[in-house]
């Protein structure tokens, strides 16, 4: 048996399997965003319900990915595929919690009607979250680095629609406990939203990573490395030596 | 002197009949060989005619073991199977490739499998469909599962909406393939899926139901309605009398104004008339605004922006009617002491008009709907709002009866914006116009 054959053939099923979960996810976005417009609760039921075997498929991914990993010790791009494979399952996962999260905050809901200004706000964060998700499953079908890249900037669109969406709940005081949690329920939905936008990045950092082998870039760690170039001295978190007080 | 002569001639000619006899029995494995190849190459050409090239052959004397004949009738016998052989292939490989390029034009898509489930074909609308991009993968998924059950059972269906949006629909279909089946062709066995979009049918479907639905309600809840009242005010007294009286009166207008939109709606639907006048446009808007001002009770404030001066050639009813139902409704939709906006330009060579209002707004969802007959973005609310749900779909099929269309921008909570855009007619055109009238 061709031993690279087999690891390729594998490697493309996994793949498959990743476009088929994202495919599967994207969906209940638009599907989870009207349920929660049109307060339909054995839609956002279903959400939660499906929830469950998306888990358990992402799941199955991972240890196939390892299996990958262990049995066929892949290099250079192989690796990147696989490493990269392994990643995506896990933002493809997460989103799909997020909105099972938006369908639990439609039963919450269930008997606060939402304004219509704050419903327009919703429907555009799913339209473009959305749109995020099916960009980066689109660039990973293609390897496009290109399309990968652009993630980011689109991203950007859905960071001010939610920053718009949050004034716009600020705005309508409430006057009640019901409605300070409804208030509260409104902002996590936004924050969900935000959040899957996010993740479609990461996941547009990674196809770059499969393809180009770029890692992204960290503020944090950036700033780590510039300090450790500088010699600078180490904090009292590391519990490392503080600096000498002054003489005498 | 001689001795020597002669036997180095009878060496030589004794070594030249070796080798002959050496080299004929190589031909003849060779050749024996060769048959055998083509015997057992399984080509159906060589399938018919291997028997007969290896256990007989036909000659005018009839068949006749291959043994008996001679080396070179062999070759040729053999030369003439193999060219017949290539020839078959050569027309095989045509047709195949003429089959592979009639399937790749289809719109649907066509993947077919053998029975241990590997791809042999996909045309380009399959590869598309099947490829994950765009959210399709659930359509691949479906598809994989359709030509199992069809290998496992002979048939599957399989039907998937795509949310999108927009919503896409298909039909999936499976047939399994092989030699036990009733057909004179051979070949390994197989399944075969086809992918159809049917999206339009669906939504063609939806539309006539929702239409008869909606008539059969807007109908008989009045009349209904007026049959109750009736009866109610037949045996009340004088004091209830009235306000049943007036109750039947609005019933009865509210019928009316159903059947007056169906017949507009009929009219228009069949298609433009011959009236094509000059319209001034400004004109059409400022009796229209006028009328609307007039009868309108919720102090919605309708604003007129600055003339255009552009004109239009058509039936006058037509336009009149599209302005008419979006003003209407744009009041209709908009808070008491709310405003709304009216106003027409020319921009590149065209004649714009829009109307914009402030109110509620309509969901992306229903934006694709909105110009179908008796659709309402709020089901519940339809009484309320005095609509029929027929103006809009009115507006869209008098506009393109004037050559021209209208289009919707809108989010919830952020009002809408109805734009129609009509060809101008110019000054040269307006000479036209009027020396054919």
């Amino acid at each position: 048996m061709d031993v690279r054959k087999s690891f390729h053939d594998e490697l493309e099923a996994v793949r498959a399997d990743i476009v088929h979960l994202g495919g599967v996810v994207l969906e209940t976005i638009p599907r989870g965003t009207a349920a929660l417009l049109a307060n339909d609760l054995p839609a956002a039921r279903q959400i939660i319900a499906g929830d469950d075997a998306i888990d358990l498929a992402a799941l199955e991914l991972e240890e196939r990915c390892y299996q990958l990993l262990a049995l066929q010790q892949p290099m250079a791009s192989d690796l990147r595929a696989v490493v990269t494979a392994l990643w995506l399952t896990a933002e493809v996962e997460r989103t799909a919690d997020l909105m099972s999260n938006i369908a639990k905050a439609t039963h919450r809901l269930k008997h606060n009607e939402i304004p219509p200004k704050l419903k327009g706000f919703i429907e555009q964060m799913g339209e473009e979250a959305a749109r995020l998700v099916r960009m980066a499953i689109d660039a990973y079908v293609e390897s496009s680095a290109e399309l990968a890249r652009v993630l980011d900037d689109v991203d950007d669109r859905l960071d001010d629609l939610h920053g718009d969406y949050i004034k716009a709940i600020l705005r309508a005081a409430p006057q009640t406990d019901e409605d300070t949690q409804s208030v509260v329920q409104l902002a996590l939905v936004g924050r969900y939203y935000e959040r899957i936008g996010d993740h479609a990045v990461n996941m547009g950092e990674r196809i770059q990573y499969m393809v180009t082998g770029w890692m992204p870039e960290n503020a944090g760690a950036e700033r780590a490395r510039r300090l450790a170039e500088e010699g600078a001295p180490a904090t009292a978190a590391d519990g490392g030596a503080s600096e000498p007080g002054p003489a005498g | 002197m001689l001795v020597p002569v002669l036997l180095a001639v009878i060496v030589a000619l004794a070594g030249a009949v070796g080798f002959g006899l050496v080299q004929r029995r190589r031909v003849a494995e060779r050749l024996a060989a060769l048959e055998r190849l083509v015997a057992g190459s399984g080509a159906e050409a060589s399938q018919a005619v291997a028997p007969l090239v290896l256990d007989e052959a036909s000659t005018p004397e009839g068949p006749q073991p291959l043994s008996s004949l001679r080396p070179s009738e062999r070759v040729e016998r053999l030369t003439a199977v193999v060219r017949d052989e290539l020839r078959r292939g050569a027309e095989a490989a045509a047709l195949s490739g003429q089959l592979a390029r009639a399937i790749d034009a289809l719109s649907q898509g066509v993947v077919v499998v053998d029975a241990d489930r590997r791809p042999l074909l996909a045309n380009s609308a399959g590869r598309a469909m099947l490829s994950g991009r765009h959210g399709m993968a659930l359509v691949a998924a479906a598809t994989v599962a359709c030509l199992d059950d069809a290998l496992a059972e002979g048939i599957a269906h399989r039907e998937v909406d795509v949310y999108g949006p927009p919503q896409r629909w298909f039909r999936i279909t499976g047939r399994s393939f092989g030699d036990d089946r009733d057909t004179d062709i051979s070949g390994e066995a197989g399944a075969v899926a086809v992918i159809d979009e049917v999206t339009e049918e669906v939504r063609t479907d939806r539309l006539r139901r929702d239409f008869v639905a909606n008539v059969s309600h807007e109908l008989k809840t009045p009349i209904g309605a007026l049959a109750v009242l009736a009866e109610t005010a037949a045996l009340a007294d004088e004091a209830s009398r009235d306000d049943l009286l007036k109750r039947l009166e609005g019933e009865a207008r509210r019928v009316s104004a159903t059947v007056d939109d169906l017949l507009e709606l009929a009219r228009t639907e069949s298609g433009s008339s011959d009236r094509a006048v000059l319209v001034d446009v400004d004109g059409t808007l400022d009796e229209i605004v006028e009328t609307v001002r007039r009868n309108e009770s919720r102090r919605v404030a309708i604003q007129r922006g600055v003339a255009s001066g552009a004109r239009i050639t058509g039936d006058p009813r037509e336009l009149q009617a599209a302005v008419r139902n979006l003003v209407e409704n744009a009041v209709r939709h908009s808070e008491p002491g709310g405003s709304v906006q009216v106003n027409a330009e020319v921009r590149s060579g065209r004649v714009v008009i829009e109307v914009v209002d402030h109110g509620e707004g309509i969901p992306a969802r229903d934006l694709d709907r909105v110009f179908e007959r008796f659709y309402r973005v709020d089901a519940s609310r339809g009484r309320d709002t005095g609509g029929t749900g027929l103006g809009l779909s009115i507006v869209r099929h008098a506009v393109e009866n004037l050559d021209g269309r209208v289009t919707v921008r809108s989010r919830q909570g952020a009002g809408a914006t109805f734009t129609i855009d009509l060809p101008l007619t110019s000054l040269a055109d307006e000479t036209d116009v009027a020396r054919a009238m």
